[in-house]
């Protein structure tokens, strides 16, 4: 699958520390940038504001889904279609009916959460643009890699590359757009 | 000495005014009287007690977010002696409760059933019985905020591993102790009529009740600057995500308890849903199934719903009233009914034990910290992080 992150390409600057980091994100959101991205071995709180997945709304309405389609399908097959005396009780049960409507909203949520993840994730992805850095893989170890997207509304690439040489980082990589 | 602790008087007012309206109703109608008295008690009771549970769950899991919160519970709990006082008004009114009390008098062939049950239900042993729970409640109660209050200043290790096995071993006689009196006092209104998880029942509905009164304690903390800013966003998420666990907890007890009747379908049993699916009350009942289920579970899936003190406050008051409706529910079907001033009855008993036991809450954490300063997690509790 193609990534569709950076399709414009994207700057990035290798630190030493989460300090340096830190105070790297806060200069350039001060500054206005917003598409910003952080690579680090351990969490750190950049305060880069975070981005909210689709899912649980996603998950919720396919919840909603599963649970009117139990009660439904029951209902017809029950109460419409081939009512059925069972020990005298009505042939729309509600409360029998309340159980495998829990069932399907259990089921079709856990189901649209499992597939939803992969999609919003984009995983699996076994290639991804900062894997061409030579030593890249140190951002698991002890660098702190700070990513600008290149498409950001700052956008001036020379500007770009001043403003993160301003921040003296160890180096700066320029990823260029895939044709 | 009592100059100085200051008892609010609106506490005071209510307890006055609810005093005098069951005074008026004993009169009226003592029966009557006596059926509102005893779901106000018990719903007040179950969200106290409710606290106590919380604060040895935390203890004996050694709960980080919930130290910053813990003294606001501990305050909570520290009314349970005043519902020892309030529990004896009931003892009064027990003939005119309790159908077991004179069951040569009931119609068979429920007579029969009852008079079965003798050995368990009689009246020394329901005193014995009261008295245990409500000693065990208030020495668990006390000695938990004593703890508390000495680590305030030190020696807070030694204390730390005392609570957590005091935590332990009490939530175990809790248990106990709560499901019985679920059984003796709520559900022996109808002695013919059981229902195993009944207990669990009621412990549910407390638990509800417990936080939803611990998020108007700490919002209403947060307003007047008692408690640190510290004590934010991150510590209602946690409250609520517990609070929807309970809610959830809630609905699923008192349809476990539904189905199987319902399936069974055995006379004596289905008898209580019988009575509560008539006559208005299974408009009450489809109330709680919107109020106290489906509108908090759904306002409690939103992030930022969670994190609002202003709508957890709200959200707490709005459960707090549903509470009362459902332990309403509960009982007062099976309770001799039918007076024309019912209702300010129940508006009365309400105002007498809401306001003794805030009166007693003011007069008792007059002077006390609001937060657990000396807690070894307090500083971790109020860095406390979650998403």
């Amino acid at each position: 699958m193609r990534d569709r992150t950076w399709s414009a390409g994207a700057y990035l600057a290798e630190f030493s520390s989460p300090a340096e980091l830190k105070s790297a994100v806060r200069e350039l959101s001060t500054r206005g940038y917003t598409g910003l991205e952080t690579y680090s071995p351990v969490p750190v709180e950049c305060g880069i504001r975070r981005s909210y997945s689709p899912l649980p709304v996603v998950v919720f309405l396919a919840g909603l889904f599963g649970g009117i389609a139990s009660y439904a399908i029951q209902w017809y097959a029950n109460a419409y279609a081939y009512p059925l005396d069972i020990g005298g009780r009505p042939p729309h049960a509600v409360p029998a009916f309340i159980i495998p409507t829990f069932e399907g909203t259990v089921l079709c949520a856990a189901i649209a959460a499992f597939i939803g993840f992969f999609v919003v994730t984009r995983l699996p992805q076994p290639w991804h643009p900062v894997f061409e850095i030579d030593g890249f893989e140190r951002a698991t170890v002890d660098r702190y890699w700070l990513a600008v997207d290149a498409s950001d509304r700052r956008g001036a690439p020379d500007l770009t590359i001043r403003e993160l040489r301003a921040l003296s980082p160890l180096r700066i990589v320029h990823l260029e757009a895939e044709s | 000495m009592i100059s100085d602790v200051r008892v609010p008087k609106i506490s005071l007012i209510a307890t006055a005014l609810g005093v005098v309206i069951c005074l008026i109703g004993m009169f009226v109608d003592p029966a009557r009287t006596a059926a509102a008295y005893l779901v106000a008690y018990m719903s007040c009771l179950a969200v106290v007690l409710g606290n106590l549970a919380m604060i040895m769950i935390a203890r004996t899991t050694a709960a980080t977010w919930f130290v910053a919160l813990r003294r606001q519970a501990e305050q909570v709990t520290a009314t349970l002696p005043v519902f020892a006082v309030l529990f004896i008004p009931i003892l009064v009114a027990l003939p005119v409760l309790y159908p077991w009390t004179h069951a040569e008098t009931i119609a068979l062939p429920v007579r029969e059933l009852v008079q079965q049950k003798t050995a368990y239900l009689n009246v020394p042993f329901f005193v014995i019985r009261a008295i245990v729970y409500l000693a065990t409640w208030i020495i668990l109660g006390e000695l938990l905020r004593r703890g508390s209050l000495a680590q305030d200043h030190g020696d807070t290790a030694g204390i730390e591993r005392h609570m957590r096995v005091t935590s332990a071993v009490g939530l175990v006689a809790f248990a106990f102790t709560v499901s019985f009196a679920a059984f003796d006092w709520m559900m022996s209104l109808a002695p013919a009529w059981y229902s195993t998880i009944y207990g669990v029942d009621y412990f549910a509905g407390a638990m509800v009740g417990a936080l939803a009164l611990l998020a108007v304690l700490v919002a209403r903390g947060r307003w007047r600057h008692e408690l640190p800013d510290s004590v934010d966003a991150d510590h209602f998420h946690s409250l609520a995500k517990l609070l929807i666990t309970f809610v959830l907890f809630w609905v699923y007890i008192g349809f476990s308890q539904l189905i199987v009747i319902w399936s069974g379908e055995i006379p004596i049993e289905r008898s209580w849903y019988v009575v509560r699916m008539r006559g208005g009350w299974e408009l009450l009942g489809g109330v709680l199934v919107a109020g106290h289920f489906a509108f908090p579970f759904l306002a409690l899936l939103v992030r930022e719903f969670k994190r609002s003190v202003a709508a957890m406050a709200f959200l707490g008051a709005w459960l707090l009233a549903m509470h009362y409706l459902d332990v309403y529910w509960i009982m007062m079907p099976d309770t001799p009914r039918g007076s024309a001033i019912g209702y300010w009855l129940d508006l009365g008993s309400l105002l007498l034990v809401g306001g003794a036991a805030s009166a007693t809450w003011a007069y008792r954490r007059a002077g006390e910290s609001p937060i657990a300063d000396g807690d070894p997690a307090i500083d971790a509790s109020l860095g406390y992080l979650t998403d």
